[in-house]
């Protein structure tokens, strides 16, 4: 009796020990297999993603590219992105903004200007976009150009980081219409160094400049004088700090 | 000497394309396409070359006898929850004198771009926004105008310049109704360039260009439309009218012959 339980101690201890191994190794197969499966899922999803993106992308800039910009295509670009922008303000859909910025980088310019626009009135939902803006104030269409600039007068001080874009902007293209939005776009960023204020005096008293105006404005309330003065510190020496 | 050639070289361009489309289109079918390929080629030398020939004033300069023009008037009113103030007034005033309001929101046909040129201001529109695609053929990609506005009136007058598809005038004004309500309005005479744009217009102008200009002041209601009430835009179009005697020596329906600055 005694050596039958021995025996069958030791029987079941020398299966145990394998069984027990055995099952750890499930174990650790089974949680590698899930993770391996789960890191194959999130991969899978976020190529997936960037492919679908992608294929979007290069659909709308092959479209764009190739519309003929007529009145109905464009009151069709008018009424999805109003739809975009009008979701994006109700709900903040993230979809929607996603879609508004396609549309402010495509090369069809009516529908990148009125994009850029539309972004301009979202104030805070779309702070992230200034990069885009700034990539319109460099555009070669000069409608194209206004609008960024536009846009970003209107996005106030969120459009901070596009203060040198803008300085570059006025140095640039005095006589358009970019040029005075910039202007005003400095003004509500603020903190204005003695460099930018010597563009701004450039812009006040240049000949054929659009900004003359809104500058001479700007830069008299800075710096508490008038750009016409006579001080002789004035155009060319140093220029007081902006108040 | 150079604007003189490219206007030159554009007009040879246009001259030759019209010239193909029309004296080929309804023969060879197969020329169709390749005129509207040239077409599509050239449009963006067009587009670059009309670019560079800059508008130099407007494109007439008084009103010949017998011409008849079409009168457009639209206008709303303001009135200001707070109460109108002159603030309010100038304020509307401004931003008519700046265009503001015109790109965007109710407006989806037409854009605009500012543009000094020679110490004048001028706005560009687009041409597509008011005659379509096919107005490239005879007119330039953008239409300019000359603006200057006078602030005791509270007016700001555009004058068609070189290249624009129309000839005559367009005012913006803002004023007190007298009843505590802001009354803004903008007038026009005007009339064809040629024969060509004369079709255009007859074809599918009036509405566009009405609409046009419809979205635009819809486009400054919906701007003030937390601060004020508003009431609808109310378009008025009378064809075949004669221009108005000149009541105000200072702002004559005419163009003024020498600039007059940017404000006076």
């Amino acid at each position: 009796m005694w050596d039958f339980l021995t025996w069958l101690l030791w029987k079941l201890l020398i299966w145990a020990l394998p069984a027990i191994i055995f099952i750890l190794i499930a174990i650790w197969v089974v949680k590698l297999t899930t993770s391996f499966f789960k890191w194959l899922r999130s991969g899978t999803i976020a190529l997936f993603d960037r492919v679908i993106e992608n294929s979007r992308l290069g659909i709308s800039y092959v479209g764009d590219s190739l519309a003929l910009d007529t009145l109905s295509h464009r009151e069709k670009v008018a009424s999805e992105l109003d739809e975009s922008a009008k979701k994006c303000e109700e709900s903040g859909d993230p979809e929607s903004l996603k879609n508004l910025k396609r549309a402010a980088q495509c090369p069809d310019s009516f529908k990148r200007s009125y994009a850029l626009d539309a972004l301009g009135r979202l104030g805070n939902r779309a702070a992230d976009t200034v990069t885009i803006q700034v990539k319109g104030l460099a555009s070669s269409d000069p409608f194209v150009r206004e609008a960024a600039a536009h846009a970003l007068y209107r996005m106030r001080r969120q459009a901070a980081p596009a203060r040198s874009a803008l300085v570059e902007v006025l140095r640039k293209r005095r006589s358009e219409g970019t040029a005075r939005y910039a202007v005003l776009a400095l003004e509500q960023i603020g903190g204005l160094t003695e460099e930018d204020l010597r563009v701004l005096h450039t812009i006040a008293l240049a000949n054929n400049s659009y900004a003359a105006r809104e500058a001479a404005e700007l830069f008299e309330r800075l710096t508490g004088r008038s750009p016409h003065s006579s001080d002789p510190a004035a155009p060319n020496g140093h220029l007081p700090a902006p108040g | 000497m150079l604007t003189s050639l490219l206007k030159l070289t554009v007009f040879l361009l246009r001259l030759a394309l019209l010239v193909f489309l029309i004296g080929y289109l309804p023969i060879y079918c197969g020329y169709v396409k390749l005129g509207l390929a040239l077409l599509a080629v050239s449009f963006p030398v067009w587009k670059v070359l009309f670019y560079a020939v800059r508008p130099l004033g407007p494109n007439w300069r008084k009103a010949r006898s017998g011409s008849c023009y079409t009168y457009w008037h639209h206008e709303f009113t303001l009135v200001f929850k707070g109460g109108t103030t002159t603030a309010n007034l100038e304020e509307v005033y401004d931003r008519l004198r700046k265009f503001d309001d015109f790109d965007g929101k109710t407006n989806r046909l037409a854009r605009k771009r500012g543009k000094m040129v020679r110490n004048a201001r001028y706005i560009y529109f687009e041409s597509q926004g008011f005659f379509g695609l096919l107005s490239a053929l005879i007119n330039p990609p953008l239409v300019p105008v000359r603006l200057w506005s006078h602030r005791g009136n509270r007016l700001v007058v555009a004058d068609t310049a070189d290249g624009h598809m129309l000839k005559g005038q367009r005012r913006f004004q803002a004023k007190a109704d007298g009843h505590g309500g802001i009354v803004v309005v903008t007038e026009a005479y005007d009339r064809p360039r040629d024969v060509f744009n004369r079709l255009g217009l007859r074809l599918m102008g009036p509405d566009i260009q009405s609409e046009i200009w419809t979205s635009y002041f819809n486009n400054i209601r919906l701007y003030y439309a937390s601060r004020a009430t508003s009431t609808e835009v109310a378009p008025i179009r009378t064809p075949r009218v004669g221009l108005p005697a000149t009541s105000s020596s200072s702002v004559k329906w005419v163009p003024l012959p020498k600039y007059p600055g940017e404000e006076v």
